[in-house]
């Protein structure tokens, strides 16, 4: 699945939950996964209406190539 | 109180009452314990009676999460749990505590402590198969009729779809048929792949618990976020920069990282960690093409294979994914189907004892009849799924001191790691902390593996570990005194005992944060770090407290587990050197390399009266008496814990 900014690829996902706990802690001030607006099931992940126009944040803390910016995909 | 990285409540539930009660966090039992498995215990030791039978509805099992967990703190999803363990643990079949941490969790620890709460205390028995259904919006105790006789992948799955979240699954604690049919040995699986652990199964299965299911969206709060962040980037920045580190797993091994990198079809991390290790492995080809087992190192299908004289590997991965399925621990069961298996060949037991199984080395057939007869509670089957202590009770043979056929058990428990194997293993304190720390047989033992700028680590094997430059960096990066680094450390080598006590002490702090203490594959360990650690708890909590007095919460926690064991009659004569262990002085293990005997972290061959120096070392340390192996009045005072007569 591919967003205008955002790579994803569900396969390299480990459920680490880092993406969701950057997110959440940014935009509501706590380690709070329920409040990201990331969505981590995997094969599913997706982005939620929320999400953040430009925000880069979840790929910057994937370290597992899961979300990646275009650039570095 | 207003809390920052606690949740701030404990949730109390009495399954005889079918009640479910909370009650605010004592800020007394924080302070002076951090978090679980410490704050467990003390509740344990007001809660519990000696000699209180684990298997029966007056045990009770305290299980949470600490401060750190459920933030973005690599691997903070390690769980505590503390109970009394139904296997025995000494040949007279006594019974003791163990403070137990999950290797991790994804989504249980993190939704426990989003759902409102640090600690579930479970108190007696429901009266028909139920689930505790924990989250922000209320807590329940539901029927799992429909659950019960699921194996744990289907149970995880079943209960991640019924209480999905907004954005992820829910997290799940369960057990399989094993411990539904309350088998000593079963375990419990969190989050489908991480052990909560071995020997629970059968106290979730006598309270007719099937799972504890977790979610919420309170949130973890932070007290000092500017801070917590600068000081998590300070260490993310030094493990990513790492020249060893690696976010999957590199096993230094050709054969071994050769079937990791073809059979890998998936792999789990923990909350926030920075290092997955934990594969689900599937076979490409073969009779066995397509079977596949989770959450598993490579090397336990390869060395078991070997034993076990199971040529496929996709054929150990059939036989380890029923184990998992079913809830059985996988070592302990594979260990235990191969010693009764050579004494079916030894003709020590018969066809009479097997209920007709003829055992043989590399029957499959055989060894799936063997995990039935253990599930079921059947003839011979029945009496392993008691643990060892009763084994060699009924075949009249010791299994631990076989030296060929047994293992190495410790307290009724085969220790996961095996010092003649590990040949560096009593060094920096994990072998010896195998003997004398409750947990040490079910995991590492204050895992202690230097990995400084000295350590090469080129094989698969621990030989080239044996840097006293890296053990001297990770012991500082402790905290501790110059006195005591002194005390420890000589020009050209160290006191085993006196260092296992602080590697002790910290392992527990570590796991009362709720933080594994392994991140990132044991090959760079920056997280280890006491001083470090400190400055995220202030940050995250707002509490002000010293490095030296966090180290002095893990010692606390240690003191209090070993406390509620003294009521239980354990002493220094149940902290045993493993029987094959003594043998190994005399007798070697042909491995690469040549012979090796029981050595020490620099390769310096043991005797039996060297093993008795170190734990004389190691209770002096602690400030125990030497001859009973116990806390003295004094250094209990010391440490603030007045309750003990």
């Amino acid at each position: 699945m591919t967003t205008p900014r955002l790579v994803v690829d569900a396969g390299k996902c480990t459920e680490c939950m880092s993406c969701q706990l950057i997110c959440s802690y940014t935009y509501s001030g706590a380690f709070n996964p329920e409040a990201a607006r990331v969505v981590i099931r995997p094969p599913e992940i997706r982005f939620t209406d929320d999400c953040v126009p430009g925000c880069v944040l979840c790929a910057r803390y994937c370290v597992y190539g899961a979300i990646v910016r275009p650039e570095a995909a | 109180m207003d809390w920052h990285g606690y949740a701030g409540r404990t949730l109390y539930v009495d399954l005889d009452a079918n009640r479910v009660r909370e009650e605010p966090l004592d800020p007394g039992l924080a302070a002076d314990f951090i978090g679980p498995p410490g704050t467990g215990f003390r509740l344990l030791y007001d809660l519990l009676k000696p000699g209180v039978d684990p298997l029966s509805p007056d045990n009770v099992m305290v299980v949470g999460l600490g401060p750190l967990g459920g933030t973005l703190m690599p691997g903070s999803g390690r769980c505590g749990l503390a109970m009394k363990y139904p296997v025995p643990a000494s040949r007279d079949l006594r019974k003791h505590y163990v403070a137990y941490s999950t290797g991790g969790s994804r989504r249980f620890g993190s939704m426990l402590k989003n759902a409102g709460y640090d600690q579930i205390v479970i108190t007696g028995a429901a009266d028909r198969p139920s689930y505790l259904l924990v989250t922000d919006e209320g807590v329940r105790i539901r029927e799992a009729g429909d659950l019960w006789g699921l194996d744990i992948h289907q149970t995880s799955e079943a209960l991640w779809n019924r209480h999905s979240g907004r954005t992820g699954k829910c997290g799940v604690w369960t057990i399989g048929p094993a411990g539904e049919n309350r088998i000593p040995i079963a375990q419990a699986t969190v989050d489908d792949v991480n052990s909560l652990g071995r020997n629970v199964g059968a106290v979730l299965g006598s309270k007719n618990l099937k799972a504890v299911v977790t979610l919420g969206a309170r949130g973890v709060r932070v007290r000092d976020g500017r801070r917590f962040m600068d000081v998590y980037q300070r260490k993310r920045r030094e493990i990513l920069n790492h020249p060893r580190y690696r976010p999957l797993p590199d096993y230094h091994h050709p054969l071994i990282q050769q079937v990791w990198e073809s059979d890998m079809v998936e792999i789990k991390a923990c909350v926030g960690c920075l290092g997955a290790c934990r594969s689900t492995l599937q076979a490409r080809s073969g009779a066995f093409r397509g079977a596949s087992y989770k959450g598993g190192d490579v090397s336990i299908p390869l060395d078991f294979g070997r034993r076990l004289k199971v040529d496929e590997t996709g054929a150990m991965y059939a036989l380890m994914d029923r184990l998992n399925r079913t809830g059985l621990c996988i070592l302990t069961t594979l260990r235990m189907i191969y010693y009764v298996t050579r004494l079916f060949e030894r003709g020590e037991i018969t066809r009479e004892d097997t209920g007709g199984l003829v055992l043989r080395m590399g029957d499959m057939e055989a060894y799936l009849a063997l995990i039935d007869r253990i599930v079921e509670r059947r003839e011979i089957g029945e009496v392993m799924g008691r643990g060892w202590h009763a084994l060699a009770r009924v075949v009249g043979r010791d299994p631990g001191a076989e030296f060929r056929d047994g293992c190495s058990i410790i307290k009724g428990v085969d220790s996961l790691t095996d010092s003649r194997f590990w040949p560096s293993n009593l060094g920096p304190s994990m072998g010896l902390s195998n003997i004398v720390h409750s947990k040490g047989k079910h995991a590492h033992g204050a895992t202690y593996w230097p990995a400084g700028p000295d350590r090469t680590r080129e094989t698969y094997w621990p030989e080239p570990w044996q840097s006293l430059g890296d053990v001297k960096r990770d012991a500082a990066k402790m905290g501790l005194t110059p006195e005591e680094m002194e005390r420890i450390f000589g020009p050209e080598d160290f006191n085993t005992g006196r260092l296992t006590r602080f590697t002790q002490d910290a392992e527990y702090l570590y796991n009362a944060l709720g933080i594994c203490d392994c991140v990132v594959h044991w090959e760079c360990d920056p997280t280890r770090d006491v001083p470090w650690l400190t400055e995220m708890y202030q940050a995250l909590t707002g509490f002000d407290i010293s490095p030296r007095e966090m180290l002095r919460a893990g010692e606390r926690c240690y003191n209090m587990e070993k406390l509620l064991n003294a009521r239980e009659g354990f002493g220094r004569s149940d902290d045993e050197v493993p029987e094959v262990w003594l043998q190994n002085t005399e007798i070697p293990i042909k491995g690469r390399g040549g012979e090796r005997y029981l050595s020490d972290w620099f390769g310096r061959r043991l005797t039996g009266g060297d093993l008795e120096n170190m734990l004389d070392e190691y209770y002096r340390e602690r400030g125990w008496d030497v001859e009973t192996g116990l806390p003295t009045r004094e250094r209990l005072a010391g440490l603030g814990l007045n309750m003990a007569d």
